[in-house]
């Protein structure tokens, strides 16, 4: 199916919306009452064994869906042509007819075609049985899908290997598993009949499509499927939206309302299939909704969940909300600085969660200096920026801030991170640190990267393919940095919660397939890396030659030219649904602490964005100007999304996909180390690097550093976002209270003793630390108790010094809030 | 099922051969029979003696020298001088007086073995290599004077081929061997309108009997006409295999009802009487094997082997050493030992006194699908999916050969009295080896999976089974079936072959 397909409407979905229109207007509806919709927009039946089944919809004006199916009267306009049994409709002879679907005096006209009414399709083996042992979970990896099957009994995990299920049915073990004479007796039926014994129990009823499907194939002699068998290209599932309501907000989970979905396939040969009884439906999030075997979707607490539908090796999705039952409550007219906050508030008002007041002046100015330099404010532009009375004066922080070369190190560190530099010689980190600097658009620099090459040395970005000869990790590596997604699970079967079929994973590591590397005979330390203009990646069931397609997109004409180079082309291109909205997730991430699709590096069909049309505008303003990705964060960063307090309000306590607050964010490691330096005015020394080097400035990640190893900071093994680990855990906290690392900074430090020098009065040596360390003057209550405590002690000093270490443990002090 | 219609050109030739066999008479209907017309021959007719001189030194001229002779011999074996022939090359002697299969010259050039010789040319002509066999065979003469030569090595088992261990004797003076059955009650097929594939096949040695198992029945046909004997009851379910007593008197079946339950019954194959019945576990018996004796049974329960007494019922042992089911199981002819194979891979050799393990027979690397013993009782070979038959000697339990004999897996193995092979494969083709490995024959291929494979007690004929449920007889030297037919369907299949 085609990527566009869960974000933008399906053509029957704008059919729909015009039905929905046209109703409005004939009707004379009034403003307020439900919209109805009906699903799909028009019937094809073909062939005899054709069914559809039509589901009708109401959406309430506060947006809230309602399963109106069971109450609709279905009528057609000539009744001989089709017949409805239970709600499906099933053809008789050929012809054309109109639909009547009415319900609450309400009427909808859906056009139907009906095809070759007398003709009996065969069930094919890849198109109907396939689906069935995936529906069945026959072939899931815990039963015979496993690496050694059941009781000698193998299926390919999640049907990836049609071929080699179809033997082992019939002919791995000849005389056993099926019975062309008795097929009802074939123990590819008694077995999930439970007929007799089966170590996996029942399966399915002898009244279901599953059965059926399978006894017809058995019937049919399991023919092997011929050339001309058509392939599903798309899946659909219908409504395109579910809001059910949930239990009330009391928050006893109960069930809500609930709502059928139907899956329809598309094939290559133009027909199209109703497959709801042989697809699979999990729940992402079953807290807030389940979905049954035969695809009915219920309410549970409110939250959002995500409906995966399966079918075969195809996989289409579909976003559930959960409200609370009741009224909506009336939602507040929010101010908006941008699109951005647009975008947001849009989601919030869908969830009814209301967002969290902006934050003060100090607690934005810490944030944004951490997530854009690394660094915390001094005091002096502390000072200055809470004197400051310009309206627009967080504008001009932010500008100021990417102007620094702060922010070139801090994202420089995680460009190096995911392109796993892991060498101080060779210059790719210097030459990534210049490409920053100079600004160079993305696009161009990614361009550079994936067409390098020549030698290490000369040529930094050629030490990019240093994994020269493993085409698969390559591609692996690049699917997973530029596009975000990770296709590893298809190497050896299709995934499972994905589009991705062991096809595209070898087309796609076709792409890096002709690349050699040769030694530099004049610097024998240097390698060189160049195109061969041969070499093929090859399927390893069958072992046929795989041409290089694009993941999730077309076979490309080469015509001759580097592979690279095409890939590198088609994946900069503005017209690329992955690559800018791979880079505006990864810049949101780094000022929300999440993605919008998070983990930035997982986008996948079981895993959408929380907002989509909220990255499709960052992704679209990325391009718009120029991959320029300063200008990006400056839109992230002046919204009043970014701007949110952490206080939550009653009805966003539990959200943290939708950015209606401000999240808690562990520092990480390097940033953590810089301010504690900054702070202390101690600087490390870090492995060889010259004194005064910030963490966030080391090309590698090598050296040994138990603070850094500590806090969690990237190996850089792998291109995983989940190298850096943010998690703050009880070494860290032992760390820092035991460690040497706070208190020898203290100590050999020099800011209390000035601090000292400068203010005679204790109350300004306090409200200094408290600048210094968090960006805030301290409370009164918390002044009023340090200054007694100062009063009584008898060392100045020492007090001011557990002050400092008090401070530099907080939780305020390791975390951007 | 019989082919109604017209009779076939086949047909017309196989009712001839049928024919000339009756005409034959007892001693003429004898799967040794081959062998029993060679020896006297051999006194009758002096055979000329095959020398280096006369015979060999010209096939390798034509054939061999060019490499292996001149100046530099390639891997330093010279075959244009007769001592150089037998000092061999940088490997090593080439030549076993007296043991062609034991001989690398002739493995290599009859193919049985890597490399092929001549490299990269089609295999010599039969004629050739037939002479260089005798030759071997005779001694490795240099000319028509010289003495044969003796190895002191021991002739391998396979150049040597012993009478069969039981020769039955026939119950009444006259009467052919090998039982056909006798007014049985006529019992009508059970038929369906498609076939399942053939998995229970079996051939009487002694005559020209074929049991096929049908739908809950074993149907016994004429193989050379196809034509329905006799119908064998089996309510126990599908019969999964079948066999005939070394004498042909006795016919058993393994099989049942998959989850359900498994049988082994034997029928006395004149009267169609049943003769025992044992049932087994909650799955089918997938292999069984009658004692020579006739006393008891070893039969396949899931992962054991169970030895049952038939007069008591009861089980004298459990053979509990295969890690998977225990699929193909055979008595070798002198019931002194048992070959036990599973579908993991696993070979077990076993005496039968004790029921001690002899051997654990490993090498196969895919489940065994067939055993047969060679009628002398010193040999068995096993077939595997792994696509290789393997033969062991049956005392140790020694490997002997091992070959690829059908690429994608062999299905089943069947062994003649002069121990000739028969294998059929997934590769839809059937095959005939000498025991060395090397083809003599091959049939198809089929438009599927060739199932199983029998022998019957006509010299030269084989009956194959495939996955579409056929049945085919052939003649080892035609290439086209003698029959064919489909047990168990509705209707008639197309006229035709």
């Amino acid at each position: 199916m085609s990527p566009g397909s869960i974000t933008r409407p399906t053509a029957d979905l704008r059919g729909v919306l015009c039905v929905a229109l046209l109703l409005a207007c004939a009707g004379g509806v009034v403003a307020g009452e439900p919209v109805i919709r009906v699903y799909p927009s028009r019937v094809v039946l073909e062939g005899a064994a054709d069914r559809q089944r039509v589901i009708v919809q109401a959406v309430d004006p506060d947006g809230r869906t309602l399963d109106l199916t069971s109450r609709a009267r279905l009528v057609p306009s000539l009744p001989g042509r089709v017949r409805i049994v239970d709600g499906m409709l099933e053809p008789l002879v050929d012809g054309t007819l109109e639909l009547e679907v009415s319900v609450d005096g309400r009427r909808v006209q859906v056009p139907v075609t009906v095809r070759d009414a007398a003709a009996k399709a065969p069930v094919r083996f890849g198109l109907d049985v396939m689906p069935v042992l995936t529906k069945g979970g026959c072939n899931s990896g815990s039963c015979h899908g496993a690496s050694r099957g059941q009781r000698g009994f193998r299926l390919s995990v999640f049907g990836f290997d049609p071929a080699g299920d179809y033997f082992r049915i019939t002919r791995e073990f000849v005389g056993r598993r099926i019975d062309l004479a008795r097929p009802a007796s074939s123990l590819l039926l008694t077995k999930p009949l439970e007929q007799v014994v089966h170590g996996g129990g029942q399966r399915f009823d002898s009244d279901s499509e599953m059965y059926t499907v399978l006894l017809k194939w058995l019937e049919q002699g399991a023919p092997v499927d011929g050339k001309d068998v058509p392939r599903v290209t798309r899946l659909e599932v219908f409504p395109s939206e579910v809001v059910l309501s949930g239990a009330g907000a009391g928050g006893q989970p109960a069930a809500g309302d609930s709502h059928r979905l139907v899956v329809r396939a598309h094939y290559d040969d133009g027909t199209d299939r109703d497959v709801t009884g042989l697809s699979v439906f999990t729940s992402t999030n079953t807290a807030a909704a389940l979905v049954s075997f035969a695809g009915v979707v219920s309410g549970q607490r409110r939250g959002e969940s995500f409906v995966m539908v399966m079918y075969g090796e195809h996989n289409v999705g579909l976003p559930v909300i959960v409200v609370p039952s009741g009224p909506a409550a009336k939602f507040p007219a929010l101010p908006v600085a941008n699109r951005v906050d647009e975008l947001v508030h849009a989601k919030l008002r869908k969830l009814r969660v209301v967002p969290s007041k902006l934050c003060d002046d100090g607690t934005f100015l810490r944030r944004v200096y951490l997530d854009t330099i690394g660094l915390l404010p001094e005091p002096s532009e502390y000072a200055r920026f809470v004197a400051d009375q310009r309206p627009d004066k967080r504008k001009r922080l932010v500008d100021t801030l990417l102007g620094r070369p702060e922010f070139t190190d801090l994202w420089v560190m995680k460009w190096a991170e995911l392109l796993q530099v892991r060498n101080v010689k060779g210059g790719f980190f210097g030459w990534l640190r210049k490409r920053y600097l100079a600004n160079v658009p993305m696009d161009r620099m990614v361009r550079e990267l994936l067409t390098a090459e020549g030698g290490f040395f000369r040529d930094p970005p050629a030490q990019y393919f240093r994994q020269v000869g493993k085409p698969k990790i390559l591609a692996e590596n690049v699917a997973q940095v530029f596009m975000g997604t990770r296709i590893q699970c298809a190497q050896c079967h299709n995934h499972p919660f994905d589009r991705w079929t062991m096809n595209d994973y070898y087309a796609f590591a076709a792409f890096f397939a002709q690349l050699g590397s040769k030694r530099n005979w004049e610097d024998t330390r240097e390698q060189i890396v160049f195109n061969t203009g041969s070499g093929e990646v090859r399927h390893p069931i069958d072992d046929r030659v795989m041409a290089p397609r694009f993941l999730g997109g077309k076979v490309p004409k080469l015509a001759g030219r580097d592979r690279r180079a095409v890939l590198a082309e088609w994946l900069t291109d503005a017209g690329n649904p992955w690559f800018a909205r791979n880079l505006a997730n990864i810049a949101w991430a780094q000022y929300f602490g999440r993605g919008i699709v998070d983990e930035v590096d997982d986008v996948r069909l079981s895993n959408p964005p929380s907002n989509p049309e909220l990255l499709d505008f960052l992704a679209d303003r990325l391009v718009a100007d120029g991959y320029d990705f300063r200008k990006l964060i400056r839109t992230i960063t002046l919204s009043h999304a970014y701007q949110r307090a952490t206080e939550p309000t009653p009805s966003n306590l539990r959200d943290h996909r939708n950015f209606s607050r401000a999240e808690f964010r562990r520092l990480r490691a390097e940033v953590l180390h810089d301010c504690l330096c900054q702070a202390t005015g101690v600087p490390s020394r870090l492995g060889g690097f010259p004194l005064g080097t910030r963490a966030v400035q080391l090309p590698v990640a090598s050296m040994s550093s138990e603070f850094l190893t500590t806090f969690g900071r990237s190996n850089r093994e792998t291109v995983c976002s989940c190298e850096v680990d943010v998690q703050p855990n009880l070494s860290q906290a032992l760390h820092l209270i035991n460690g040497s690392t706070t208190w020898g900074k203290i100590e050999r430090g020099r800011v209390l003793e000035q601090l000292m020098t400068r203010h005679d009065d204790p109350g300004d040596v306090i409200d200094a630390l408290f600048v210094r360390c968090l960006s805030r003057r301290p409370t009164k209550d918390e002044r009023t108790r340090l200054l007694a405590a100062e009063v009584a002690a008898t060392d100045r000093a020492e007090i001011y010094q557990d002050l400092f270490w008090a401070l530099l443990n907080s939780k305020e002090f390791l975390f951007n809030h | 099922m019989f082919q109604a219609g017209p009779v076939p050109g086949w047909a017309q030739r196989a009712v001839s051969a049928w024919l000339l066999l009756l005409v034959i008479g007892p001693g003429g209907n004898d799967l040794y029979g081959q062998a029993a017309k060679t020896k006297p021959a051999a006194k009758t007719k002096p055979v000329t003696k095959i020398t280096f001189r006369d015979h060999v030194a010209p096939v390798f001229r034509r054939r061999c020298t060019g490499c292996h002779g001149g100046g530099q011999p390639k891997a330093d074996l010279d075959l244009s001088r007769y001592v150089a022939v037998l000092a061999g090359g940088s490997s090593g002697t080439v030549l076993i007086p007296g043991d062609p299969l034991q001989s690398r010259l002739y493995l290599l050039v009859s193919h049985a073995e890597e490399p092929h010789m001549p490299p990269k040319r089609p295999r010599l002509p039969k004629a050739e290599l037939e002479l260089i066999r005798r030759w071997i065979d005779g001694g490795l003469l240099s000319t028509t004077t010289s003495r044969p030569r003796t190895s002191k090595r021991p002739r391998s088992l396979l150049s040597q081929v012993g009478p069969p261990l039981r020769r039955p004797v026939p119950k009444l003076a006259g009467e052919p061997l090998g039982a056909r059955p006798r007014g049985w009650t006529a019992v009508s097929v059970q038929t369906a309108s498609r076939s399942r594939a053939v998995v229970a096949l079996a051939a009487s040695p002694w005559s020209s009997l074929v049991a096929v198992g049908g739908i809950e029945q074993v149907l016994v046909y004429d193989s050379a006409l196809g034509q329905l004997l006799g119908v064998l009851p089996f309510p126990e379910g599908r019969p999964h295999q079948l066999a005939f007593s070394a004498d042909g008197e006795v016919l058993w079946v393994a099989g049942g009802e998959a989850g359900v339950g498994g049988a082994v019954v034997g029928w006395q194959v004149r009267s169609g009487r049943r003769l025992f019945e044992v049932t087994d576990g909650d799955d089918v018996v997938l292999g069984a094997a009658l004692d020579p004796s006739g006393k008891r049974l070893a039969l396949g329960s899931d992962r054991v082997v169970r030895i049952v007494d038939i007069a008591s019922g009861k089980t004298t042992h459990r053979l509990d050493i295969h890690t998977d089911w225990v699929v193909s199981v055979a008595f070798s002819p002198d019931g002194r030992r048992l070959v036990t194979g599973d579908r993991g891979g696993g070979l077990v050799l076993w005496e039968t006194r004790q029921w001690d393990r002899v051997a654990r027979l490993s090498g196969h690397r895919g489940a065994v699908t067939g055993v047969a013993w060679r009628p002398d009782g010193r040999v068995v070979a096993s077939a595997s999916r792994d696509g290789t038959v393997r033969q062991w000697e049956s005392e140790g339990g020694r490997a002997l050969r091992n070959w690829m004999a059908h690429e994608g897996g062999v299905m089943g193995v069947a062994c003649r009295g002069d121990g000739r092979l028969a294998t059929v494969g997934r590769d839809g083709l059937a095959r005939t080896w000498n025991q060395a490995g090397s083809r003599l024959g091959q049939f198809g291929p089929l438009a599927d999976v060739a199932t199983r494979v029998a022998l019957v007690g006509v010299p030269g004929w084989l009956v194959v089974g495939d996955w579409s449920g056929d049945v085919r007889v052939w003649r080892e030297d035609q290439q086209q079936p003698a029959a064919k037919w489909r047990p168990g369907l509705k209707r008639a299949p197309p006229a035709g072959r």
